[in-house]
């Protein structure tokens, strides 16, 4: 069958075609290349009008016939035209019905095409279309990245200003909070009728309650705000487990409560600091809440698929007051502490398990509770940590032996330029049969520091004149120049954010303590002192 | 529908209106920001909520909002960065509407399970159009008699149009002859 194609028919068909006399002169043109490069390349040489891409040995049009390749030309004069079809020998003539081709060209040259210049059979320009609405999804797929950009920004800028403001109230709270917490206990250690030891323990109770709730909030705020940095160390499983359950055994004991520990051993790389404080809650929480019975914890180590990693899941078991669905469903959210009649009864934050929760999905891990009302809770969290080869265990008495560590020789300088708390350090120290030398900003330590010949240094941050930091720096240097015993530095300080505590470090101070001073946590620092714990000291030089 | 239409919307409000009234609109229309990204495709409701939602809010007649909508849309289009594609569908009236319907199937290629409406022209002279409108949608007669008012904006172009609903299309004419009035 043959069919003819009037000239209107071709330039509805192909558009863009190209009728060729055998001397290779353009004869005529589809209504697309007339408009596209002009009426003037009728009666050109078509090698001269374009290039001939394939087939590329091409010397004379007529030859067109004896290939079978694809045609593929590119005009030689602007617009950069590209052109894709066949061509056909007929009689005298060549008909090259060729159709666009999108690609390679500037984004100029697809502005210039149009519907008209494409073949309602060619789906070119539906490829066209698809590439326009592509380059709009993408503008608008960065318009909305930079969006999001900008509010990340903004919401950073809002997150640190909110870390500063609670830093700065973090201080200021806390400084006063150690006069008051202070002379409580020096109070509590005077004697009292029974109407002034209630009302000094409704006192403590309150201030303890206080300072409770601003480490929790800063906690939580940190945790949420991506500012919290997880420690890598490595630590003994099994240490870590009775450590925590240590601190909870004598409240159990006061409640005639029983308190099982079975854990799993090893050595852990990762926040042991951050394990034990979830651990403590959940045991804490499982004590208040049980009035009969006791507290278990069970402690296992699992294999991973990452044979490096290990899952360590902790099971705190009560036999408490328990929790119905509903207070279960909340539980992990943040200030949810069940009903009021709950926290009237019980007190408390309503923040320790929220933080829990997070720090366990910092860690790999998660945390979950299961209660039935009236029989007890059992809260499991696991995380995901690496196991550290065997190794031979380390000696796990200094705990035990500390106690009996006379620290009374120790000689003790302390930076503190607040009245009242050197009031309180003094009081504490004196309950040790301990003296202490007081400075009053970081140049006095220093002298002192140089003069004397110190155990400890209790350094406080801000100070006038010169502050705790740039004091210890000094007196690193000068242990260095003067080849001096490294003496223990550590602050004193109501600033204790992660990053302020790994800054004190930085700057040589080899611990924090919290202001309001914990006697405890005093205590120990010192019999660690007095028994070598950090250095050797002076006294146990004789 | 696909929500290049909820951002044209909002930005025909936000024009006439402001931002106090389109926050009024958004609440009201349960349209969250992901609504306004126009490569993703939403069921017909979602974009009935918003237009039922400035219509109550506005308190302009549905008929008239759809026209103004229609009008707007084609500015909407020709100004943003589909008016490449609007260029490349014609330089007069009568080639962009005989094109819109191969504007439409480029579309769809890159917007799978968009259901675009049909436009035939039937018949085109100096002095009137005939162009036949086919769409899955019912009621959208006043919305369309905006696009081809907004079409005529665009080329500087005058006429009145009018439409007749028939069951499975509705016949819109053109008549050119009549001039604007100059304001």
């Amino acid at each position: 069958m043959t069919i003819n194609l009037s000239d209107i028919e071709l330039d509805r068909l192909y558009p863009a075609y190209l009728r060729v006399g055998i001397d290779n002169r353009i004869l005529s043109v589809g209504p697309s290349i007339a408009r596209l490069l002009g009426a003037e390349i009728i009666g050109q040489d078509v090698f001269e009008a374009f290039e001939f891409k394939r087939p590329s040995r091409l010397t004379t049009i007529a030859a067109i016939g004896h290939t079978r390749q694809e045609l593929l030309i590119k005009s030689n004069q602007d617009p950069d035209v590209l052109l894709r079809g066949i061509g056909l020998v007929r009689d005298d003539q060549v008909l090259l019905l060729v159709g666009h081709v999108i690609g390679g060209q500037d984004e100029a040259f697809a502005s210039t095409l149009n519907f008209s210049d494409f073949s309602p059979t060619d789906s070119t320009l539906d490829l066209l279309l698809v590439r326009e609405l592509n380059q709009n999804l993408l503008s608008e797929a960065q318009a909305i990245s930079e969006e999001l950009d900008e509010k990340r920004l903004a919401a950073e800028s809002a997150s640190k200003a909110k870390s500063d403001f609670l830093a700065t109230v973090s201080h200021e709270i806390r400084t006063p909070l150690n006069g008051v917490l202070g002379m409580a206990n020096y109070l509590w250690e005077t004697k009292l009728n029974p109407e002034q030891e209630n009302a000094l323990r409704i006192l403590k109770d309150s201030g303890e309650g206080l300072l409770s709730l601003l480490n929790e909030v800063l906690d939580l705020s940190k945790i949420e705000a991506g500012k919290t940095e997880l420690r890598n160390e490595d630590f003994e499983l099994a240490d870590l487990v009775h450590g925590a359950a240590d601190l909870f055994e004598m409240k159990a004991r006061e409640q005639g409560l029983y308190c099982s520990v079975s854990t799993a051993e090893g050595r852990f790389h990762g926040d042991a600091g951050r394990l034990r404080q979830v651990l403590s809650n959940l045991v804490f929480n499982a004590i208040k809440f049980t009035q009969s019975g006791g507290v278990s914890i069970q402690v296992t180590v699992e294999q991973e698929h990452d044979p490096a990693l290990r899952l360590i899941k902790f099971v705190v078991t009560d036999t408490g007051i328990g929790m119905d669905q509903s207070t279960l469903d909340g539980l992990f959210d943040a200030f949810y502490q069940g009903d009021a009649s709950v926290t009237r009864r019980f007190g408390g934050t309503g923040l320790g398990l929220a933080i829990s929760r997070q720090l366990a999905e910092m860690m790999g891990g998660d945390i979950s509770a299961a209660s039935v009302v009236g029989e007890g809770a059992t809260f499991t969290f696991y995380v995901r940590l690496p196991l550290l080869p065997n190794q031979v265990p380390e000696e796990r008495t200094a705990d035990i032996s500390l106690r009996a560590v006379d620290v009374s020789a120790l000689k003790i300088l302390a930076a503190e330029d607040n009245k009242t708390n050197q009031f309180v350090l003094r009081n504490y120290l004196e309950r040790f049969d301990l003296e202490v030398t007081i400075a009053e900003n970081g140049h006095d330590v220093v002298r002192l520091w140089r003069d004397g010949n110190y155990d400890l240094i209790l350094m406080d941050i801000r100070m006038p004149g010169m502050g705790g930091e740039e004091a210890t720096e000094l007196i690193r240097s000068y242990e260095v120049t003067e080849q001096r015993q490294r003496t223990p530095i550590i602050a004193l300080t109501a600033n204790m954010m992660r990053e302020q505590v790994d800054e004190y470090e930085r700057v040589g101070m080899d611990e924090a303590m919290a202001k309001p001073m914990d006697i405890g946590a005093l205590e120990n620092v010192l019999r660690r002192v007095a028994s070598g714990g950090f250095y050797s000291p002076s006294v146990s030089d004789g | 529908m696909y929500g290049m239409i909820h951002q044209a919307a909002r930005r025909m409000v936000l024009e006439i209106a402001g931002e106090d009234d389109w926050s009024a609109i958004v609440s009201k229309s349960g349209l969250s920001e992901r609504h306004f990204v126009s490569g993703l495709s939403f069921d017909d409701e979602t974009t009935f909520a918003l237009i039922g939602a400035i219509q109550e809010h506005t308190k302009i007649p549905l008929d008239e909002l759809l026209k103004s909508f229609g009008e707007y849309w084609i500015k909407y289009a020709s100004e943003t960065s589909y008016g490449g594609m609007m260029k490349m569908a014609g330089n007069d009236l009568v080639s962009l509407l005989s094109n819109l319907d191969r504007m439409h199937v480029g579309i769809a290629a890159q917007m799978p399970g968009a259901s675009m409406p049909s436009f035939e022209v039937l018949d085109a002279s100096d002095t009137q159009i005939k162009i036949r409108y086919r769409s899955e949608r019912d009621g959208l007669e006043a919305f369309v008699v905006g696009l081809l008012q907004g079409l005529l904006n665009r080329f500087n172009d005058f006429g009145e149009i009018r439409y007749v609903i028939n069951a499975d299309f509705s016949d819109f004419t053109i008549d050119r002859s009549v001039e604007k009035v100059p304001a």
